[in-house]
């Protein structure tokens, strides 16, 4: 049990290494590599690497915010329903 | 200084850092192409240290099952003490 | 009883030890006895606040101060359930020590580690010695994938938010200065886990000396209380509360 929970982090560890690696060479790397290099197959266009995480930014933000909201709003629906009862 | 001030400064200096360079007008074209992604690359950055911060801290997560066994002998000889003492302890 | 009176102390000052309590009939004896076991060699006095528990946790506690003394064990009841941060308050009015030592009466916290704590404040002359779970020499045992993720992110975005100096924010197994934890609580608001958290921040903002002792944590109700989206979101706010106004 406790090696599952080992190897889940192992692996959060070893993709969040290999994107931050992959995206630093993408935006700071390339750019001074000569423009018909083999390399530069390996990634898409630099627009990309701003327009891919800023998608990825806003639907985690959205989905954090419809998160928080949603169960606000189903407590605050508790709330409504035990006061009549007591009162 | 409260915490949101204290970040919120270091956030403002590193922001005018950022528009100084990318109005520099001698820098190498490479590193011009460069200035115009910091940020985003700096929220990439946070974002993969949190995951790997996560990821490292799940890796090494100290786990003790010594410690229940170890726990029901307490509580075996403190409710034998009880016992011998008329205080009567029903079962957990 | 004579000898443990007369034996040398290894400490001058008095541990005032509060516990608060709802519903732990049973475990209220239990920390007791390990209580007197693990402390025999020190001073130190129990201060029970119990918020009306229905269960006879009164009860066993009353015959507990027969085995034991009044002095040694001292009942301070509540009329109804009122909450952690309050108990405190109203425990500290009943302390005749220097030091206070508070820990949960669940048995997730083990009486065997407070003369580490004991030691470390008198090696450091810390004004708060805090247990943590997350260095070498501590642990948790009973949670599963899910809880230790939700602890370990807990923990991860606590850390980048608040910048603190301790590893275990949440952790409720502490030993203060009578004077610091007076002064602290006195300018603490939240509830629950998140209060744990505002009293470490706000002792840090001060300036207090804090020096950490590794604990291992049992976490035997787990099974009855489960980690849901309202903790979550309980959790959030109180973060962002913490990181706007400390």
């Amino acid at each position: 049990m406790e090696l599952g929970d080992k190897a889940a982090g192992c692996l959060l560890l070893l993709f969040s290494t290999t994107l931050f690696a992959y995206y630093t060479f993408w935006v700071i790397i390339t750019p001074f590599v000569d423009s018909d290099h083999f390399v530069h197959s390996y990634f898409p266009a630099r627009e990309y690497a701003i327009i891919i995480p800023g998608i990825a930014l806003v639907a985690l933000v959205s989905f954090v915010l419809v998160f928080v909201g949603f169960v606000m709003v189903r407590s605050s629906q508790a709330k409504a329903k035990s006061k009549p009862k007591t009162n | 200084m409260k915490q949101v001030w204290k970040i919120g400064s270091i956030f403002t200096a590193v922001v005018v850092a950022w528009i100084s360079l990318l109005l520099a007008k001698d820098l190498p074209p490479s590193v011009q192409l460069i200035v115009p992604y910091i940020p985003m690359f700096a929220i990439m950055s946070l974002g993969c240290y949190g995951l790997g911060a996560l990821g490292y801290g799940m890796m090494v997560f100290r786990v003790c099952p010594e410690e229940e066994i170890l726990l029901q002998k307490d509580i075996a000889e403190a409710k034998a003490f009880f016992k011998e003492r008329g205080v009567d302890m029903s079962a957990d | 009883m004579a000898d443990a009176d007369s034996a040398p102390r290894k400490s001058p000052h008095l541990y005032s030890i509060i516990i608060p309590t709802y519903n732990e009939c049973l475990n209220i004896a239990l920390i007791c006895y390990l209580l007197f076991k693990h402390l025999k060699d020190y001073n130190f006095e129990i201060i029970i606040v119990d918020d009306a528990s229905p269960d006879g946790t009164q009860d066993t506690v009353k015959k507990l101060q027969t085995i034991y003394g009044e002095d040694k064990i001292l009942l301070r009841p509540r009329a109804a359930k009122l909450g952690l941060g309050t108990a405190y308050v109203h425990g500290l009015k009943y302390v005749s020590g220097d030091f206070v030592i508070i820990l949960d009466a669940d048995l997730s916290h083990h009486p065997k580690y407070l003369p580490n704590f004991i030691r470390k404040q008198l090696e450091t002359d810390a004004d708060i010695v805090t247990g943590t779970r997350y260095v070498n020499g501590g642990g948790v045992h009973g949670w599963d994938l899910r809880r230790k993720l939700t602890s370990r992110g807990a923990n991860v975005l606590a850390h980048t938010l608040l910048w603190p100096r301790v590893s275990d924010l949440t952790g409720s197994f502490r030993l203060y200065k009578k004077k610091v934890l007076e002064e602290v609580v006195q300018t603490c608001v939240s509830k629950g886990y998140v209060f744990q958290m505002e009293i470490i921040v706000r002792a840090t903002r001060m300036g207090c000396r804090i020096e950490e002792v590794p604990i291992t944590f049992v976490d035997r109700v787990y099974g009855i209380s489960k980690l849901g989206g309202t903790e979550i979101v309980q959790y959030l706010k109180g973060l962002f509360w913490l990181f706007l106004t400390t």
